[in-house]
């Protein structure tokens, strides 16, 4: 049993270790005479998990119940056709779960609220048609959600609506927790959401950092950070934000942050750079981009 | 004479003679990283703690033949899992040829010689990078043979060495066998 242990140790340490990255300079990578691609977003986003596609057909087939565990109560008398009269079975909805930083980082998301960091327990993103007519909910209804917990639940978590402007998603806006059903309950395993809107729909809390904050500027010889989509996922506070510009939003000083920047060739050859380190003040980050496959990236994106 | 050589080896090697427990010992190896494909050499000393534990302080050097010129110089913990030793009422003795397994943990500090930058942007110039690694040596009361695979934590690169031990102060009295 232990000699079994020892080999297995072994192998472990061969199967682990099979990084060459040492052995590739980036004098020898050839970056400079390449062509970035203006978008290398749209290209993250078809590398993504697609969302699913469920018929409702009949009371029986509820819950839905996604690939990571999200259910959903769905009926079409909450439903309302563009016309204002009420869906009737069956209906088609869509849901995307994004629990994993990865997922997050695919679908280009930040957790922000009013440019204010976010701690998230997840997100889904649903949609409802009939007969290809987009659907909404009423106003009155008995929707409801369950969102696994992926970690202990928080009681200080919160419902928070995705707003989208131009396809991309840019905001979170807190749920109204005037009404008389509060729009999430944290349960043993998770939380109930009882959304009034379909869509982006989130669980989260905004962060308790005491730390004062300061802004990440970034830098890169080539290509230029416009054609760079940057990342910083916060592991301790759960929290994902997308760069826009070559300066990131506010962030605590002293919390530690993954840095993760992708850009695309238009020949489809993925470049990356990634580093971990703690948010100093007015922190300079000089992005250095190495070869890599898409393959080799979506691994690394697995371990965030 | 090859032949002669070869049967004192194995004859080294067969018989399980006891002696007290091994004193210091240095070592030299050769050394081989397998995903950069570089190989250079080591030199190490090995002070006995326990008759299970050894503190292995070593240097080693990959010449500028590879790619990546480089220098480590660190210190590793090792601890017998297979132990060479028996226990003959309060006394501990060694039997050298009985295989000893061991496990090993240290921290390297490494200066790239030839540095640039390169697709791991976790190294620069100079690193002190934690490892782990599995080893085994077996061999007569004065030299031994030992074959060791590391792993580099932090680079996520594994090494083998393979490398002979010399025990210039172990005592040369063989102790009785019998219970």
């Amino acid at each position: 049993m232990k000699n079994l242990l020892l080999l297995a140790l072994s192998i472990l340490l061969f199967a682990l270790a099979c990084s060459k990255d040492r052995g590739i300079f980036l004098k020898n990578s050839g970056i400079k005479e390449k062509k970035f691609t203006e978008a290398p977003g749209e290209k993250l986003k078809e590398a993504a998990t697609p969302p699913e596609k469920k018929t409702i057909a009949s009371d029986d087939d509820l819950p839905i119940v996604g690939k990571q565990g999200t259910e959903l109560w769905l009926e079409p008398e909450d439903l309302l056709l563009p016309d204002g009269t009420r869906a009737t079975y069956p209906i088609q909805v869509e849901i995307l779960e994004v629990y994993k930083p990865k997922d997050m980082i695919l679908n280009r998301i930040s957790t922000l609220s009013f440019r204010r960091m976010l701690s998230t327990a997840g997100q889904v993103n649903i949609t409802a048609s009939k007969d290809g007519k987009p659907l909404t909910l009423s106003k009155n209804n008995s929707t409801s959600i369950n969102f696994p917990a992926t970690s202990k639940v928080d009681h200080e978590m919160a419902l928070f609506y995705g707003v989208e402007e131009n396809g991309s998603l840019n905001n979170w806006v807190g749920a109204d927790t005037t009404t008389k059903t509060p729009p999430l309950l944290p349960s043993r395993d998770g939380y109930s959401a009882f959304p009034s809107q379909l869509g982006w729909i989130n669980v989260d809390k905004f962060i308790n950092s005491v730390e004062p904050i300061t802004a990440i500027t970034f830098q890169s010889e080539y290509p230029t950070i416009d054609k760079i989509e940057i990342y910083l996922y916060f592991p301790d506070l759960k929290s994902v934000m997308r760069i826009y510009g070559d300066k990131s939003g506010l962030v605590p000083i002293g919390s530690k942050v993954k840095l993760i920047a992708i850009s695309i060739t238009d020949k489809d050859e993925w470049y990356s750079f990634s580093l971990e380190t703690t948010v100093q003040d007015k922190q300079k980050i000089d992005i250095k981009l190495a070869p890599t496959t898409k393959e080799d990236l979506m691994k690394y994106l697995d371990t965030l | 004479m090859i032949k002669i050589n070869l049967t004192a080896v194995i004859l080294l090697l067969v018989s399980s003679a006891l002696y007290a427990q091994d004193k210091i010992a240095f070592g030299l190896s050769g050394i081989y990283n397998f995903p950069l494909q570089t190989a250079g050499g080591g030199f190490r000393i090995q002070i006995p703690v326990s008759d299970k534990m050894f503190l292995v302080p070593q240097v080693k050097y990959m010449p500028g033949f590879n790619t990546i010129e480089e220098v480590f110089g660190g210190v590793n913990l090792h601890y017998n899992i297979l132990s060479n030793t028996v226990s003959r009422g309060t006394k501990k003795l060694v039997v050298p040829n009985r295989p000893a397994l061991y496990v090993a943990a240290g921290v390297q500090y490494n200066k790239w010689l030839n540095y640039e930058p390169s697709a791991n942007s976790k190294v620069k110039a100079s690193n002190v990078i934690p490892e782990i690694g599995l080893g085994i040596s077996a061999g007569t009361n004065f030299i031994r043979l030992f074959v060791e695979v590391k792993y580099n934590i932090l680079w996520q690169e594994s090494y083998g060495e393979i490398g002979v031990l010399f025990f210039p102060f172990n005592s040369r009295i063989r102790k009785n066998n019998c219970p």
